[in-house]
């Protein structure tokens, strides 16, 4: 409980103590979510947990102001994104950081793992690449299996809307990667 | 190639998009298309490959319990909306409220406004009555008639003096003005100025008449408008 909580009436700091077990369940609930996001967007764990740390910061000022709070994942999620898109974009040294930080152990199949994770980057690069709109889709419906009707709830649009910009999101991703598995440089 | 017709259905096939049936029929027996898909398939693999890398990220162990500490430090903005806002309204409103109260011409206040002719004609016409009983001494002078106040029966204006006005016939304005200048001054000539009025004998210099000051209130006498009807109080 806060400090400023005892300067107020009884009913007033009930009513905080609800908000903050409410609260309190929502972190439960949500921090793998906005992690996840952070994480999509960052590429990297600390920077990753950082972001959606802020974020959760804010939605619990702002928490006594959600109207509706099954919108609660929705707004996380549109803040945890606004936020990693803005960090992401106000440190362009992520990739560096993200390379010396990736210290994973070496397995046997070094060269499958390098293959793979080269591979990984590209795409990741070509993800970045996309429109914001479409980008988002394409991680949502990674993040925790989300499927469209959860996706679309989670942006407030309709899921014929997730489901067009799901496919134009993988149709672009498949032009600008088809060179990974030919060989060849696309366009 | 004759297949290119296919190419693009066969591609959106690979993405998710449901096969026509003439599409389907045609990749069971073209290499090239099958080639064509197995191509897309494998970029659509290796963009969930990525992505399940992004599904299996999770944060470290203390992360929730970090985020309660985090939250724990941040500043809260919010009080419950419920009764802040209403308050704050309320209170500016009656803010504004009092400063426009407190800079309103006291005339204009429905409650404080004077009364027009009811105190003057209490007060004026009584005193008058009093000093023409003393002025005349046993000859009483009939003051009732000469200061009888009259009110018009109009609805009253906007405008409202901060003095009470008094409705007096035209021609008596100026007369009944120094009357009461008189009457506040405690004058002696007073009395000659009521028996002028209605055309009595003024008291001489040796009648040892006085006259004290009284207490009137100040009024605005007025003329009476010739097209205002009149009710005799």
């Amino acid at each position: 409980m806060h400090e400023w909580v005892g300067r107020w009436p009884d009913s007033l700091v009930s009513s905080d103590a609800g908000l903050d077990r409410e609260f309190e369940e929502r972190i439960r609930d949500s921090s793998g979510l906005a992690f996840s996001i952070a994480y999509s967007v960052l590429r990297n764990r600390a920077d990753a947990e950082e972001v959606a740390q802020d974020a959760f910061a804010r939605a619990f000022r702002r928490f006594g102001q959600l109207r509706d709070r099954d919108r609660f994942r929705a707004w996380l999620t549109r803040m945890t994104w606004r936020l990693a898109v803005d960090r992401w974009r106000a440190d362009r040294r992520r990739a560096a950081r993200e390379d010396a930080t990736a210290a994973e152990p070496q397995t046997a199949h070094t060269e499958d793992v390098a293959i793979s994770r080269e591979r990984s980057t590209h795409v990741w690069l070509a993800i970045d690449r996309l429109p914001d709109k479409l980008r988002m889709v394409v991680v949502l419906s990674a993040i925790e299996g989300h499927d469209t009707r959860e996706v679309a709830e989670l942006l407030g649009i309709p899921e014929g809307t997730v489901k067009s910009r799901l496919f134009s999101a993988r149709k672009i991703l498949a032009e600008n990667l088809r060179w990974l598995v030919t060989g060849l440089p696309t366009r | 190639m004759a297949c290119h017709r296919f190419t693009d259905a066969i591609r959106a096939g690979a993405l998710g998009a449901a096969l026509d049936a003439d599409a389907a029929a045609h990749l069971a027996v073209c290499s090239d298309c099958q080639a064509v898909f197995e191509t897309e398939d494998r970029v659509m693999a290796a963009i969930d490959v990525a992505l399940e890398d992004l599904a299996s990220a999770t944060p470290s162990s203390h992360f929730a319990s970090r985020v309660r500490a985090h939250v724990a430090q941040a500043p809260r903005r919010w009080t419950p909306a419920s009764w802040w806002m209403p308050a704050t309204v309320a209170a500016l409103a009656l803010l504004v409220s009092a400063v426009v109260v407190s800079r309103m011409p006291v005339e204009r206040l429905p409650a404080r406004e004077a009364p027009r002719s009811r105190p003057v004609e209490g007060s004026g016409v009584a005193a008058a009555e009093r000093a023409g009983d003393r002025a005349t001494n046993g000859a009483r002078v009939e003051t009732k008639r000469s200061t009888r106040v009259r009110r018009r029966a109009v609805p009253e204006p906007a405008r409202v003096a901060q003095a009470p006005e008094i409705l007096v016939p035209g021609q008596r304005r100026q007369a009944v003005s120094r009357l009461f200048a008189s009457l506040r001054a405690g004058r002696p000539e007073v009395v000659s100025m009521l028996m002028n009025l209605h055309g009595g004998q003024a008291p001489g210099a040796g009648d040892g008449l006085t006259i004290e000051p009284l207490h009137i209130e100040p009024v605005v006498i007025s003329a009476m408008p010739s097209s205002a009807p009149i009710v005799d109080k």
